[in-house]
């Protein structure tokens, strides 16, 4: 999965639309200015290419995957005897939360 | 060649301290700012102006100086110095036609070409090079002072915003030293009013670095990821987390410029100087190692250089050269001799 780039230019129309670029893009087509890592969420620039959300938009999204898991896993206790296969997408959907990028 | 133009209008932006109440959030960037327009306006074109007129009375301006000024560049005889002591003893000659010494260009052809006149230019002995190499040392100090300002100004606004409203522990020990400073202000017995501007300066150092502790505590729960043990529920830690360490360095911020500008009032430049290398030292150990992350913890951050976080990360480079340059054991601090 490919680390995304935008224009930090505050005057630019792509910042403020906070469009994003392909990796491979060094300079912003609108403004010319040099395009840098960025947050594919909130848009902050990011130090490196090496991950696709900063700390806390990565910790949303994981609490979002956590808060889906635990309610799967409430419902489960709900059901008696039945809940296996309730269970198992439950475990899937927590490997899955587990997953960095 | 000298002006104060330029750092009066970055200057200017801060309003006085006088203008201002103690309890003012922007007040201990004020009085920095008064201290550092005062050492600028008073002590410096002074310092100039006695070295130029110096200078000037001798009718020599050093080659150094001259380069500086003009545009272009000159060819100069350079030789080593048994080569001067030969001439000067009479061992070696130079060619010298219609009383003028020369020397003598070879062409890319093998010829000999023009010959270029060897002028010898006499230093003055009275002239202390010190002198010379202070003015440059001003002409640098006063950039540092003007980057400085500018970048603690940009700093200030972004402290007074977090400061706003705040009103829990973290801000007692510093407003017990702006206090006792404020008191120190009215006292007219002399010793009582020394013991009282020291006891503030405790204060707010106490303030300072007691916070600093908290807030490293903060960052390295954040670096150790222990946020990851509130399943769930992560991303509000991380933000309660961060909106703690910005509410302890505005504090440190305030703590380290009253200081500053306390000592700045004392005239103490060298002690300014220190408390400004602390602040710069703790910036660097504790915000520019890990700018990379408290941009992407902090939510109201856009992670640019202008950002809230790494604009602070710069500000370490400039007060260590101003400390270097007003602590130099070898070059005596014209500053102070007004």
């Amino acid at each position: 999965m490919s680390c995304l780039k935008g224009c930090i230019n505050k005057k630019c129309e792509t910042n403020k639309n906070k469009q994003t670029y392909p990796e491979k893009f060094d300079y912003c087509p609108k403004c010319g200015e040099r395009l840098y890592y960025v947050c594919k969420e909130c848009y902050t620039q990011l130090p490196d290419g090496s991950k696709q959300y900063c700390e806390l938009c990565w910790e949303k999204k994981q609490n979002a995957k956590e808060k889906a898991v635990d309610a799967v896993a409430a419902l489960v206790d709900l059901i008696p005897n039945g809940g296996a296969a309730v269970k198992n997408i439950a475990d899937t959907i927590g490997k899955f939360s587990n997953r960095r990028k | 060649m000298f002006s104060v133009k330029n750092v009066n209008a970055a200057l200017g932006t801060v309003l006085s301290s006088k203008e201002l109440s103690f309890t003012d959030d922007a007040y201990p960037a004020a009085l920095l700012a008064d201290g550092l327009k005062d050492i600028l306006e008073r002590v410096v074109p002074a310092v100039v102006d006695d070295v130029y007129n110096v200078l000037l009375e001798q009718n020599v301006l050093p080659t150094q100086v001259q380069f500086l000024l003009k545009k272009g560049y000159r060819y100069v005889v350079d030789m080593d110095e048994d080569t001067r002591r030969g001439l000067e003893e009479g061992r070696l000659k130079l060619v010298t036609e219609h009383g003028k010494m020369t020397a003598q260009i070879r062409e890319a052809n093998g010829q000999y070409g023009p010959k270029l006149p060897i002028k010898k230019e006499y230093l003055s002995a009275e002239l202390n090079p010190l002198q010379v190499v202070n003015i440059l040392q001003i002409n640098a100090l006063q950039d540092k002072l003007q980057i400085i300002t500018e970048q603690i100004n940009m700093i200030d606004i972004g402290v007074q915003r977090i400061l706003q409203g705040q009103q829990n522990d973290r801000i007692g020990l510093y407003y017990s030293g702006m206090n006792l400073y404020q008191e120190s202000k009215y006292i007219a017995d002399n010793e009582l009013k020394n013991a009282l501007t020291a006891q503030a300066l405790r204060a707010l150092s106490e303030a300072a670095y007691q916070l600093t502790l908290t807030m490293q505590s903060d960052i390295q729960y954040l670096v150790d990821k222990k946020y990851r043990e509130a399943r769930g529920n992560s991303a509000e830690v991380i933000k309660e987390r961060m909106n703690g360490i910005k509410q302890s360095f505005a504090v440190i911020h305030q703590a380290f410029l009253l200081r500053a500008g306390i000592y700045c009032e004392l005239n103490e430049l060298a002690a300014m100087s220190m408390v400004l290398d602390g602040y710069a030292q703790f910036i660097e150990n504790t915000i520019a190692k890990h700018a990379d992350r408290l941009v992407q913890w902090d939510e109201d951050d856009d992670g640019t250089e202008k950002g809230f976080w790494r604009s602070r990360a710069k500000l370490k480079t400039t007060v260590s050269d101003l400390t270097r340059q007003l602590n130099a054991t070898d070059k005596p601090i014209y500053l102070s001799i007004v």
